[in-house]
C-alpha cells in the first residue's frame, strides 16, 4: 500500500445515485410495451421515434459511409460516431434545430473545441440513438439488409449523391463544408422515393390515412373502417387504448404522489386480440379491475410487469406490504411521456402525406 | 444529515477509476444479486457495453439462500455451508497500448443490486493500485477450494497477482478463519475505547433480509472493553420522516443504557433512501480508528467464529476531523421517546431439491446431483420456466444458466421455489451463441486466431484519426475485400495452428473445438449464391480450417480425438481440389 491512510480516507464515499440514469424503467404499468406491441400491427414499418424523412435521410447516409468497415462492430462504431458527429454539427451551425435524443451532451460537446474523438452522446447510444430508431423500418421497407449493418441496392441508390464521408478536422469549418454537401443530396426525390416506399409496404394504412384526409390528430376509430377485416380490430382497439392508458398511467403517477382523491377511468371498452402476447398482465387484472379497490390493482399490475422483467422488490415504485400501500417516489423521477402515446399515428401522417 | 459528507455515485466512480482500460478479470462478492441490474448496468460498464461478456472471467460469489438465478457469460458460487455477507468488487484493468496494468478495489456495504448501487444509503471505498494485485484476505478466499475452480480463480492462480499484507494502519479483514473483532488493531491487547460510533442499519422485513443473529452478544462484548464514562453513539435506520422510529430492539439498548452513556440517533431516509451503510468507529486514547465494510453489529459478524463471511477495511490512529466527513450528522433522540420496530425476516421455506447441476456440453446433458429425501419423483426441474429433461438439453439456446425446482405435487406446506447455478466446465467457453445473439462470421473469425487474448475493442470509432483507416477509405463501398480479408484469415490461422501447438490442456482443445465449430458453421456456402463472392470466401474459410486442423491434429494424442472427428466429419464436405490449394 503505497499512499498514506489519509488519501485512502478521502476516497471514502456514501453513494448516490448516477447523474446520468438514463437506464431507469419508465414504463411501470408495461403500457409502452402494450402500445408499441398494438403500433407494430397497425404501423409496422416505423417506430414511436422516427417521425423526419431528414432522419431515414442520414440513417441511411451512415450506414453507406460506414460500410467499408469489415465487421459488423466496426460498422456500428462509425454508424455512431458519424451520428455523434451530425448531432454537435446541428447544435453549432443550425438555429432552429428542435429536440432530438441526446441533445444535452450534444450541446456540452458543441460548446467545447471540435473533438474526433468518441464520447458517447446517450447512455446506450446503439439503441436510443439513430441506429435503433431507423434501423427496423430500414430492413421492413427493403433499404437495409436483415442481418447486417448493410445497405441494400434501393438503399444505396437513395442515398447515392452524398458522396464519400467528410474529411473532418478539429475545426468547426471542415464540419460544416462536409456535413453542409453531404446535406444537399436530401431533397423532395428523397421525400417522394421514402413515401411510395411507405405507401407500397403499408397500403392499408396509406388508404385509411387518405380517406380521413391526412388528418393531424388520431382517429383509429374513424380509420378502422378503411384498414380491411385484418387490421380493424387493432385499429379500434387503439382508438379506446391510447387517452385509457395515458389517463392510467397519471392516476399511477397520482398514486405515487400521494394525492388523495384519483379519478380512475372505467374499465378498457373493446376486445383485446387473443394475438397480443405482452397484454397477458392486463387480462389478468380485468376481473379485478371490476371489483374495485383500484390502488391495490394497479399495484399488483405493476409488480407482475416488474417481476416479468426481472425486476426485484426493492425495484417497485409502490408495493403492498402487510395490506398497506407503500410508494416510493425517489425510485421514480419520471413524469408520463408522450413519446408514441397515438399508436405512431402522428409519425405516420408526417411521413406518408403526400406531398404538396 | 450529508452536511460536509463526500458523496458520489458507485458506477460512475468505478467507471472513472477504470478509465481508457480494458478489465480483464473481474471478481465481485454479495450477499443478494439482482440479475437483471447487473446485466443490464454492471456487465455494460465493465464489458465494453456488454460486448465483451463471456469473453473474460467473471465470477460473482454469493450467498447460498438468496441466489434466484443468473445468465449466461459469468459464473456465480457460492459457500457450500456458511452464510456469505461480504461485498467487494475486485477488477483487473489493463491498457494495452500504454502497457499499465492496475486494480480497480471496491470494499463497502452495497449488495449487488440496483438498491445497494443506486438506492440505499451505503459507503464505499474505491481505490485503484498499479500492477494487478490483492489484499491478503481476498487471497486467503482463494484457496478455498470451491472458489478456486471457479473461472476467476483458475485465472487468479494462473497469473502472477500480487498479495498484498496486512498493514498496521489500514488493514483489510475477512472472518473466514478467525473473527473480525479479534483481528482488529485498534482494540489489541487491553487496550479500551472513551468513545464509540456505531453506524448499524440492521434490516426490515421488505428491504432485505440480512441476518440479525447475536446483537446483544455484540454490544455485551463492546461494553466490555469500554473505560468507565465512555460515550456511545449508535446510528439506527430511522423509518418515518420525523425520525421517532428505528429499526431495533428496545431491550439491547435499555440493557446498555444502564452500563454506559449511550446515545441514539435516528439516520432518516434521505430522498427515500434506506441506511444500509455499516461502520464502526473507536476512541482509544487520543486516536480514532474506523472500520467499514459489510459487518453489521451483530455477533454473527463480529464475534462467532463460523459464523457470515464478512470483509472489512480498519483504519487506525486517524485524525476526528477526517472522521466528521464520513459519520453523518444525525440529531440525538432520547431512548423513552423513540418507537422501536423488531426486524422481522422472511424465512419464507423453499424447494430447495439439487445439490449440484453440471452442464457435459459434448453430451448435451446436465449431470445432477440430487439432495437426500428429493428425486425425480417429487420435484419437477425448470429451466427458463419450461419443464426440462435433464438428459436431453442445449443449453446454448436458452438464456439463462440457473435451474427452478419446485414440488412436482401440492404439499400441505408452502414452498417457495429452490435455484440452483448450472456449473460450466472447465475451459467452456459461455458464448452468446443463443437465439438472442448469434455472433456475425467476422466475430467468429476474430476469435479464432486470438483464442485467449483477444482484440480490444478502441477507445471509440474515430479515435485518433479521421475517417478510419485510409486504403479502406478509398476502396468504393460494398466492394469485397479479398485482400484484406485473406490476410486477416492467414493471422488468424496461424494464431489457431499456435494455439493448437502448444495446448497443454485438454480444456484448450475443448475452447479450439467450439471457436472452429463456430467458424465453420457460420461460413456456410449454401446460404450464397453458387459462383458469388461470398460462396467463394466461405469455401475458402472453410478448406483453410481443414488444412490447419489436418496438419495440426495428432491422431495419438487423446486430447486431439474431438478435433480428429470434426477432421474426417469435414473431410467430406471440402472439395479434393481444395484439400491441396495453398490457402495463404
Amino acid at each position: 500500500m503505497n499512499k498514506t491512510v489519509q488519501e485512502l480516507l478521502s476516497e471514502i464515499f456514501w453513494t448516490e445515485a448516477p447523474t446520468s440514469d438514463e437506464s431507469r424503467p419508465t414504463d411501470p404499468l408495461g403500457l409502452d410495451a402494450m402500445r408499441e406491441e398494438l403500433s407494430d400491427k397497425l404501423v409496422p414499418c416505423l417506430t414511436s421515434r422516427t417521425s423526419r424523412h431528414e432522419d431515414f435521410f442520414w440513417a441511411l447516409t451512415f450506414l453507406r459511409w460506414s460500410a467499408s468497415e469489415a465487421t459488423e462492430k466496426k460498422r456500428e462504431e462509425r454508424f455512431l460516431h458519424w451520428e455523434r458527429c451530425l448531432k454537435i454539427y446541428w447544435i453549432k451551425f443550425r438555429k432552429n434545430i428542435k429536440g432530438f435524443p441526446g441533445i444535452n451532451q450534444a450541446r456540452s460537446q458543441a460548446s467545447r473545441p471540435p473533438s474526433l474523438k468518441f464520447q458517447k452522446l446517450l447512455k446506450v447510444q446503439r439503441a436510443q440513438g439513430m441506429l435503433g430508431a431507423h434501423l427496423g423500418p430500414l430492413r421492413q421497407l427493403g433499404l437495409a439488409k436483415r442481418n447486417e449493418l448493410v445497405l441494400e441496392n434501393d438503399g444505396i441508390r437513395l442515398v447515392e449523391g452524398v458522396g464519400n464521408p467528410p474529411d473532418l478536422k478539429e475545426n468547426w469549418e471542415s464540419w460544416k463544408r462536409g456535413f453542409d454537401s453531404a446535406g444537399r443530396a436530401f431533397d423532395v426525390n428523397f421525400k417522394i422515393e421514402l413515401r411510395k416506399r411507405l405507401h407500397q409496404r403499408m397500403p392499408e394504412l396509406y388508404n385509411a390515412l387518405s380517406a380521413l384526409r391526412w388528418r393531424a390528430n388520431m382517429g383509429w376509430g374513424q380509420a378502422a373502417k378503411h384498414m380491411g377485416p385484418r387490421l380493424e380490430p387493432y385499429a379500434n382497439l387503439a382508438h379506446v387504448f391510447c387517452p385509457w392508458a395515458d389517463t392510467i398511467r397519471s392516476c399511477f403517477d397520482e398514486i405515487l404522489h400521494y394525492n388523495p382523491d384519483v379519478d380512475f377511468p372505467p374499465w378498457l371498452r373493446g376486445k383485446i386480440p387473443t394475438d397480443l402476447k405482452r397484454w397477458d398482465p392486463l387480462r389478468k387484472i380485468a376481473e379485478k379491475w371490476k371489483k374495485g379497490n383500484l390502488e391495490n390493482v394497479l399495484a399488483d399490475l405493476h409488480k407482475d410487469v416488474f417481476f416479468e422483467r426481472g425486476y426485484s422488490r426493492s425495484d417497485l415504485w409502490i408495493s403492498i406490504e402487510d395490506g398497506r400501500l407503500l410508494r416510493f417516489p425517489g425510485r421514480a423521477d419520471y413524469r408520463p411521456i408522450a413519446e408514441g402515446s397515438d399508436c405512431r399515428w402522428s409519425n405516420a401522417v408526417a411521413l406518408m402525406r403526400p406531398f404538396r | 444529515m450529508r452536511n460536509n459528507i463526500q458523496t458520489a455515485s458507485l458506477a460512475e466512480r468505478i467507471k472513472e477509476t477504470i478509465g481508457g482500460g480494458y478489465v480483464i478479470a473481474a471478481f465481485f462478492s454479495t450477499y443478494t444479486f439482482s440479475r437483471d441490474f447487473f446485466e443490464q448496468e454492471v456487465v455494460k460498464l465493465i464489458a465494453d457495453e456488454g460486448r465483451r461478456r463471456g469473453f473474460f472471467p467473471l465470477t460473482i460469489v454469493m450467498d447460498r439462500s438468496q441466489y434466484r438465478g443468473n445468465g449466461w457469460g459469468y459464473d456465480i458460487v457460492r459457500h457450500p455451508e456458511r452464510m456469505w455477507h461480504a461485498k467487494l468488487i475486485a477488477l483487473f484493468v489493463e491498457n494495452p497500448e500504454l502497457e499499465l496494468k492496475w486494480t480497480v478495489l471496491a470494499i463497502g456495504s452495497g449488495n449487488l443490486t440496483r438498491a445497494g448501487w443506486e438506492r440505499n444509503q451505503e459507503l464505499y471505498l474505491v481505490h485503484s493500485w498499479n500492477g494487478w494485485i490483492l489484499p491478503e484476505a481476498i487471497d486467503s478466499w482463494m484457496k478455498e477450494p470451491w472458489l478456486s475452480e471457479c473461472k476467476f480463480g483458475r485465472w487468479f492462480h494462473n497469473n502472477r497477482i500480487k498479495i498484498i499484507a496486512k498493514n498496521q494502519r489500514a488493514s483489510i479483514f475477512t472472518n473466514l478463519k478467525k473473527p473480525i473483532w479479534n483481528q482488529l488493531n485498534s482494540l489489541t491487547g487491553y487496550k479500551k475505547w472513551n468513545e464509540a460510533h456505531v453506524l448499524a442499519p440492521f434490516s426490515d422485513n421488505f428491504q432485505d433480509e440480512e441476518q440479525f443473529g447475536g446483537t446483544k452478544s455484540f454490544f455485551r462484548m463492546l461494553t466490555e472493553r469500554a473505560h468507565s464514562a465512555s460515550n456511545l453513539h449508535i446510528y439506527l435506520r430511522g423509518i418515518d420522516s420525523e425520525g421517532k422510529s428505528v429499526i431495533g430492539e428496545r431491550r439491547v439498548f435499555e440493557s446498555l443504557a444502564r452500563k454506559i452513556r449511550l446515545h441514539i440517533h435516528p439516520v432518516l431516509p434521505f430522498e427515500d433512501r434506506q441506511l444500509h451503510a455499516k461502520l464502526f468507529a473507536f476512541r482509544v486514547g487520543n486516536s480514532w480508528s474506523l472500520i467499514i465494510g459489510s459487518p453489521n453489529a451483530t455477533g454473527a459478524a463480529m464475534i462467532f467464529p463460523n459464523k457470515n463471511i464478512e470483509l472489512a477495511w480498519e483504519f487506525a490512529r486517524i485524525g476526528k476531523s477526517q472522521l466528521g466527513k464520513i459519520i453523518p450528522r444525525c440529531k440525538e433522540v432520547q431512548l423513552s421517546k423513540l418507537f422501536f420496530k423488531k426486524p422481522a425476516f422472511m424465512n419464507k421455506r423453499r424447494w430447495e431439491a439439487l445439490e449440484s447441476a453440471i452442464y457435459l456440453p459434448k453430451a448435451n446433458r446436465l449431470r445432477i446431483t440430487w439432495k437426500v429425501g428429493f428425486g425425480p419423483k417429487n420435484t419437477k426441474i425448470l429451466l427458463d420456466d419450461k419443464i426440462i429433461n435433464p438428459f436431453r438439453i442445449n443449453i446454448e439456446t436458452t438464456n439463462s444458466r440457473f435451474l427452478e425446482t419446485r414440488p412436482r405435487i401440492p404439499t400441505k406446506e408452502k414452498y417457495e421455489p429452490g435455484f440452483v447455478p448450472i456449473q460450466m466446465p472447465s475451459g467452456y467457453l459461455d458464448l452468446p451463441t443463443c437465439q438472442f445473439k448469434k455472433l456475425s462470421p467476422e466475430e467468429w473469425l476474430e476469435l479464432l486466431g486470438k483464442p485467449f487474448s483477444l482484440e480490444l475493442p478502441k477507445n471509440g470509432p474515430g479515435a485518433g484519426e479521421n475517417g478510419g483507416n485510409g486504403a479502406a477509405r478509398n476502396i468504393e463501398r460494398h466492394q469485397f475485400i479479398w485482400r484484406d480479408r485473406v490476410a486477416k484469415l492467414s493471422g488468424s490461422l496461424k494464431g489457431l495452428r499456435e494455439t493448437i501447438r502448444n495446448a497443454g490442456t485438454p480444456q484448450t482443445i475443448n475452447y479450439v473445438d467450439r471457436i472452429v465449430r463456430g467458424v465453420w458453421a457460420s461460413h456456410n456456402p449454401r446460404k450464397y449464391q453458387r459462383f458469388s463472392t461470398e460462396h467463394g470466401w466461405c469455401k475458402w474459410v472453410r478448406s483453410g480450417l481443414w488444412q490447419v486442423l489436418r496438419e495440426e491434429c495428432d491422431g495419438r494424442s487423446i486430447n486431439h480425438r474431438g478435433l480428429c472427428n470434426l477432421l474426417n466429419k469435414w473431410s467430406r464436405k471440402i472439395d479434393g481440389v481444395l484439400k491441396e490449394f495453398p490457402i495463404a
